[in-house]
């Protein structure tokens, strides 16, 4: 009994959560909109579900909170009071409480807070709304109890499906089923536009909540057999070449190559087993937009496009942080003060857009700003003065790996640090972050136009595809999307430069190095040969040359992690176990770049 | 695990040797003993790391215990295990001359390293078990790795 009772908490705390992430934003477009109606019921009607929930499991606390920010969604849904900033602010309030109290409750960690100042704080703040607007009361005589009736009285038999005795206006099924795995409706834009209309109960029948742990356990022997495949794929090759003339050996060369697709077919339906929509990251920043952009008195509006967009359940985790930062960097270093703007001809209002979206096997995000753009001799300055630069590598460099400063470890062109920005940990957080999930971030910016930064992460991290190389006798896999060509060159094609060796495709310098030299292992004989193969590497605006003894060929390969062993310094992001039960180091070729090509 | 000298307790070690000198790390703390398979060098890493193997599909690093102890190094042969062990959460295994036996011997006969072994590797000592004809070097194997100093 207690069991269940536990379970049904936490389906309650899920679900809470969920609520909240979903109306937050809403929150702030409503702001922004005005009053619309259906947004208004859609928020009224979630704090709602919460209140009743937590009014039936007994936490009061929450019941509190909930019914006085239900008042004011209730006036307001009713048009009694018009949304004013204070009481904005004290529902999103409200709503911060709300989550600290699902939080205790989660951790069970007993500690109670008293809600009664900000209980009080709602009813001042609705009260004075209602006094503030005297035409708003006359409507509220008239149009208040036809309206309360069917509000509160009609209820449709198919809504029971949550089980929590809400009363729910008959168009729920419109309004309720965009939960976290539905297409939710881009703010801009009319918000039933993007509406499921299937109704809610049949919804309920065809969703599942699984413990991540179960979902990871599937990953992994879903991992376990592309390895039994490849090895498998090996053994079957030998039996084909040697014994090709037995009838058997056709039998089993079907068998195994029917295995080989149902093996690629379940690792990707293993995987979009653990995609989410993107949009559960992108839902705060509405809220954060709005109170950062308050907190330096600039004004910015948020545009978020491709919310929709299926990522990686480690994307969503790792991906919130480096945006929350470029975000912030947007608002604190692009867009500038009202006042500025307004003087250079721009709108009086910042626009930060956020657009995802997939290319091949990549999930890219741009985040846009129509800011001042990123001053790059400022930058040079800035880096040669903290000893980042010399002023020779200053002035050699380009533009675009000029840009790329930002990212360096403790740079920041703030004269003095802010709450928001100008410590210098931040860009280099973004940067950290992203590598972690195989990406990389390229920026692109335009003086008084603004600045982009572009986000690209492969869809999923699980299991690659790589070009497997040799060099002095050992085996590495490189990630199949940074690179973009391999070529075979003789030795007098590559020329030396100032102590760097480079080659020439098409017509540009491309530097070169040799990738054993870079690990450190093994011998080095292929600079005695006539010809080296080349694997081109491009990472954003960073292109290099890798040279390596052979090339073997394109493999997926599962990656695994390593523990115990430094993969910063040794460039190695994880290993995969090969068919014939060998490691193989899987490059990173994001940190080589920033070493090696940085340095030249 | 721990090196209290309360009479009664007993410790169970599982013993080995590299080179002359017998060692001993705490039973609970090795998972399984293998033979030597095939190891894959690591990039850029410290010298004492010989590289990783696999380990039924869990890829683990292997330590050379004398290079980590600085003692001069010697090719593997088939006396040669890898002793798997979870030190500090992450499961590594040890490279080893050979491994002797499992032991029990009662708490109390282990001393503190002597003073006189100053030398860098005493940190890596427990303390040193006096059994009738032998000595044998007890192991700590959390401070095994962590501080990442080489000898």
């Amino acid at each position: 009994m207690p069991d269940e009772m536990e379970e049904i908490i936490s389906e309650f705390i899920t679900e809470a959560e969920e609520s909240l992430d979903r109306i937050e934003p809403l929150f702030v477009e409503l702001e922004q909109k005005g009053h619309d109606a259906d947004m208004l019921n859609d928020i009224f009607r979630s704090m709602h579900t919460i209140k009743g929930a937590a009014g039936f499991l007994g936490f009061q606390s929450i019941v509190d909170v909930a019914h006085s920010s239900e008042n004011i969604m209730k006036k307001l849904r009713d048009g009694e009071i018009t949304l004013s900033k204070p009481l904005m602010d004290a529902i999103l309030k409200s709503i911060d409480m709300l989550r600290l109290l699902l939080e205790h409750l989660r951790e069970k960690d007993g500690v109670e807070e008293d809600v009664t100042p900000l209980t009080q704080e709602l009813e001042n703040v609705l009260k004075e709304s209602l006094s503030g607007s005297p035409e708003d009361k006359v409507d509220e005589a008239a149009g208040e109890p036809p309206d309360k009736e069917k509000h509160e009285t009609v209820q449709s038999p198919d809504d029971n499906a949550r089980n929590t005795g809400e009363p729910v206006p008959p168009h729920s099924g419109e309004a309720q089923n965009h939960r976290e795995d539905d297409n939710a409706e881009k703010p801009g834009e009319p918000a039933q536009a993007s509406r499921d209309t299937s109704p809610r109960a049949k919804e309920a029948a065809q969703n599942l909540r699984v413990d991540v742990e179960r979902i990871d356990k599937v990953m992994d022997l879903a991992g376990e057999m592309v390895l039994i495949r490849n090895r498998l794929l090996n053994i079957s090759r030998y039996f084909d070449a040697s014994y090709g003339s037995d009838a058997q050996t056709e039998t089993l060369m079907e068998a195994v190559s029917f295995l080989d697709r149902v093996t690629s077919d379940m690792q990707l339906a293993v995987m979009k087993i653990r995609m989410q929509p993107i949009q559960k990251v992108f839902s705060k920043f509405p809220r954060l937009v709005r109170d950062i952009s308050a907190s330096v008195n600039k004004k910015v509006e948020i545009e978020i496009y491709g919310e929709g967009t299926e990522v990686d359940k480690s994307v969503i985790e790792h991906i919130g942080d480096p945006m929350t930062h470029i975000l912030r960097n947007s608002i604190d270093h692009g867009i500038e003060p009202p006042g500025e703007r307004i003087a250079k001809g721009k709108p009086e209002k910042g626009r930060i857009v956020v657009n995802t979206y997939q290319k091949g096997n990549q999930i890219v995000i741009e985040i846009s700003d129509d800011g001042k753009g990123i001053d790059i001799e400022k930058l040079k300055e800035k880096a040669v003065e903290k000893g980042m630069l010399t002023e020779e590598e200053a002035a050699k460099m380009s533009d675009e790996a000029a840009v790329n400063i930002i990212f360096m470890p403790g740079f920041s062109t703030k004269e003095t640090a802010t709450e928001l920005s100008g410590r210098g940990v931040g860009m280099d957080v973004v940067n950290t972050n992203i590598s972690l999930l195989n990406g990389y971030v390229e920026v692109s910016t335009r003086k008084d136009k603004g600045s982009t930064f572009r986000i690209c992460i492969p869809l999923t991290l699980a299991i690659i595809q790589a070009l497997m190389v040799e060099v002095a006798g050992i085996k590495y896999a490189i990630p199949l999307s940074p690179i973009e060509e391999t070529l075979k060159v003789s030795k007098n094609e590559i020329d030396n430069i100032t102590g760097q060796d480079v080659i020439v495709i098409r017509n540009k310098v491309c530097p070169l190095f040799e990738l054993n030299e870079i690990l450190g292992t093994g011998s080095n004989g292929s600079h005695a040969r006539d010809h080296k193969y080349v694997v081109v590497i491009s990472l954003g605006e960073k292109k290099f040359c890798l040279a390596v003894d052979r090339l073997l060929g394109q493999e997926e390969v599962v990656i695994k992690t390593l523990e115990g062993i430094d993969t910063a310094s040794s460039y190695v992001l994880g290993a995969s176990i090969t068919g014939d039960g060998k490691v193989v180091f899987i490059l990173d070729v994001t940190a080589m770049s920033r070493s090696l090509v940085e340095a030249t | 695990m721990s090196t209290a000298t309360a009479g009664q307790e007993i410790l169970q070690l599982v013993s080995f040797t590299l080179k002359d000198e017998e060692y001993a790390v705490d039973i609970l703390n090795v998972q399984e003993i293998n033979r030597i398979t095939e190891i894959t060098q690591v990039p850029n890493s410290p010298d004492y790391i010989e590289g990783v193997i696999n380990l039924r599909g869990k890829v683990m690093p292997v330590i050379n215990l004398r290079k980590k102890f600085g003692i001069e190094v010697k090719e593997t042969d088939d006396t040669s295990r890898i002793i798997i062990m979870d030190i500090g959460g992450v499961t590594n295994g040890l490279i080893v001359d050979s491994v002797s036996e499992v032991l029990r011997i009662p708490a109390d006969i282990v001393e503190p390293p002597p003073q006189i072994s100053s030398g860098l590797n005493s940190r890596f000592i427990k303390g040193i078990a006096k059994l009738e004809n032998r000595l044998i070097i007890l192991i700590d194997i959390d401070k095994l790795l962590g501080d990442g100093a080489e000898v």
